[in-house]
């Protein structure tokens, strides 16, 4: 039970401002609702209110994320609670309702404060067109698919642009997927590769040190992966088996991909 | 719209037990596709059969209360704020946006898509998966996109990014739409209001992780966003017209969606309180 309840203080711990205006305002929609009339409305409000109160009081929240198995944080939980319904219901009492003045200037200060900051949803990264993928990724897949054509490659590179491989192509495989070290995406498959936090240790690092050098590229003379795509600044420090020959992807990556069985020859 | 949205989750029902028959006989995607269309055609039956009969035997338990058609002209000038969220929101659909990745679902799609194959691949490398949980397994929703893909030939992005946002967003707001007419009942010059301030609301909340507005913006292919932007508002207008079936349904619809406890969702839990609150008003009226 203890590891929810840590879910569930982890969750309140880094509850946002803005989550917290939202749940001010949410608390004014309940008061202008709990003043109008009508059972219906009186319904909403009352089951909204004891959703509220359920996941945000440590022993019912703790409860509930046992329950579902703790497979969901306990932000997810928060979904239960019908916040646009009452937000929206309260809006449309405060308009209608200019006798309660006060609540009406709260609601419309906070609506305000939320648009503010939150009003940047189109201020996201660049991305590729028609992938869904960031554009660093993007340009690196592109280089890829320049040096390789149509031929399978198992990759194996940092978690930050592998995890959007798939995404570019399916004749790419990605050698340990995607969320490695994500222990959550250990509920949807069953990897069997071991403990492999060292790699990703090294993998995710800005900077290659001589001693990790070593380890990685014994571990790529191991394993055989068709392709490794590491950061560009890591190449005078691979020194890479000679059957690898070296692309450059994009400003940021470089590849470093196995010759064929026929080039070999 | 409740009756459609009710009829749309039967229809849903009828593909996943398509997709359920395919999966344990160890047929491949052809096999579904195959059977997809009788298995919508039976879906709209069935819906249209068993919307009709509820409603009926709904409107003689309880006397039926005239409900005004809406029309646009009826919104005024809060028709406002629906149009600018309503243009923000198919504004960042039209243009290319990062995918958020947090479930297998798009990656699911298309390797099944690629292969042919039914659960029978990891869904984060594309090789062939040893052990697919069977609770993950029974989820259809990425197998129905990927013989969408390979039907009509559409992409991964366009599909899953752009095309299905969009339905369930406007899936959405109807439902919506159709519990602000239940709680703005006499006052319909409202009901606009209500559903533009919702729609503005998935716009504002498109950059809280987590939250609904950012699960619909970035990921709304997958189950948990049309659980949070359908299935729970839904759940809430089922409960607040008291018609208890339709609520269970969407239970139903949500297990077949997402992962839950053994069938036991969050709209499980939205019912149960609502139901307790109904009981609670019930023994108040009386006393």
């Amino acid at each position: 039970m203890n590891q929810y309840f840590l879910k569930w203080q982890e969750g309140v711990t880094d509850f946002k401002l803005e989550q917290g205006a939202v749940l001010l305002l949410f608390g004014i929609s309940i008061f202008l609702i709990f003043q109008a009339e009508g059972m219906t409305r009186k319904r909403l409000a009352s089951a909204g209110t004891i959703l509220c109160l359920l996941t945000f009081l440590p022993f019912t929240a703790t409860l509930l994320l046992w329950g579902y198995s703790g497979f969901y944080d306990w932000q997810d939980l928060l979904m239960t609670v019908p916040v646009f319904s009452i937000l929206a219901l309260g809006g449309c009492l405060a308009v209608e309702r200019s006798s309660h003045g006060t609540a009406t200037a709260l609601f419309c200060i906070f609506f305000l404060f939320l648009s503010v900051t939150n009003f940047h949803a189109f201020d996201g990264q660049e991305t590729s067109e028609g992938y869904g993928i960031p554009s660093w990724a993007g340009e690196a897949f592109d280089g890829l698919q320049e040096a390789v054509g149509d031929r399978e490659l198992q990759i194996l590179g940092d978690n930050d642009l592998l995890m959007y491989v798939r995404l570019y192509s399916t004749n790419w495989y990605p050698v340990y997927g995607r969320d490695l070290w994500d222990t959550q995406a250990k509920g949807y498959v069953e990897y069997d590769y071991g403990d492999l936090s060292w790699l990703s240790d090294i993998l995710a690092q800005d900077t290659i040190s001589a001693g990790n050098s070593k380890i990685l590229v014994s571990y790529v003379k191991e394993t055989q992966p068709d392709c490794l795509i590491v950061l560009s600044s890591w190449e005078s420090e691979l020194v890479m088996p000679a059957d690898y020959n070296l692309v450059t992807l994009s400003g940021q990556y470089i590849a470093y991909i196995k010759n064929t069985p026929e080039e070999e020859i | 719209m409740i009756d459609l949205t009710a009829g749309l989750m039967i229809l849903w029902g009828c593909m996943e037990a398509a997709y359920l028959y395919v999966l344990f006989t160890g047929g491949a995607l052809s096999t579904y596709e195959k059977l997809l269309v009788p298995a919508l055609v039976a879906g709209v039956l069935l819906a249209f059969v068993l919307c009709t009969l509820y409603r009926r035997w709904y409107r003689r338990q309880e006397p039926a209360e005239e409900e005004k058609r809406l029309s646009l002209k009826d919104g005024g000038v809060y028709l406002v704020v629906l149009a600018a969220a309503g243009a923000l929101t198919l504004a960042h659909f039209a243009g290319n946006y990062v995918v958020d990745l947090t479930d297998a679902v798009y990656e699911m799609a298309v390797n099944t898509a690629d292969s042919g194959l039914l659960m029978e691949q990891h869904p984060y490398t594309g090789q062939a998966a040893g052990t697919i949980p069977t609770r993950l397994q029974i989820l259809g929703l990425s197998t129905c996109y990927a013989a969408v893909m390979d039907m009509t030939g559409l992409s991964a992005y366009r599909l899953m990014g752009q095309i299905v946002p969009v339905l369930v967003w406007l899936w959405s707001l109807g439902v919506y739409f159709s519990l602000g007419k239940t709680l703005l009942r006499s006052r319909e010059k409202y009901v606009w209001l209500f559903v533009g301030l919702v729609a503005f609301m998935y716009v504002m909340t498109a950059h809280m992780e987590g939250a609904a507005g950012y699960r619909l913006f970035y990921g709304g292919f997958s189950g948990e966003t049309i659980r949070v932007c359908v299935l729970l508002p839904f759940c809430v207008l089922a409960c607040c017209r008291k018609r208890w079936l339709w609520a269970l349904l969407a239970a139903v619809c949500e297990a077949a969606l997402v992962w839950t406890t053994y069938g036991i969702g969050y709209c499980a839990l939205v019912i149960g309180v609502f139901f307790l609150v109904s009981l609670w008003q019930k023994r108040r009226m009386r006393a």
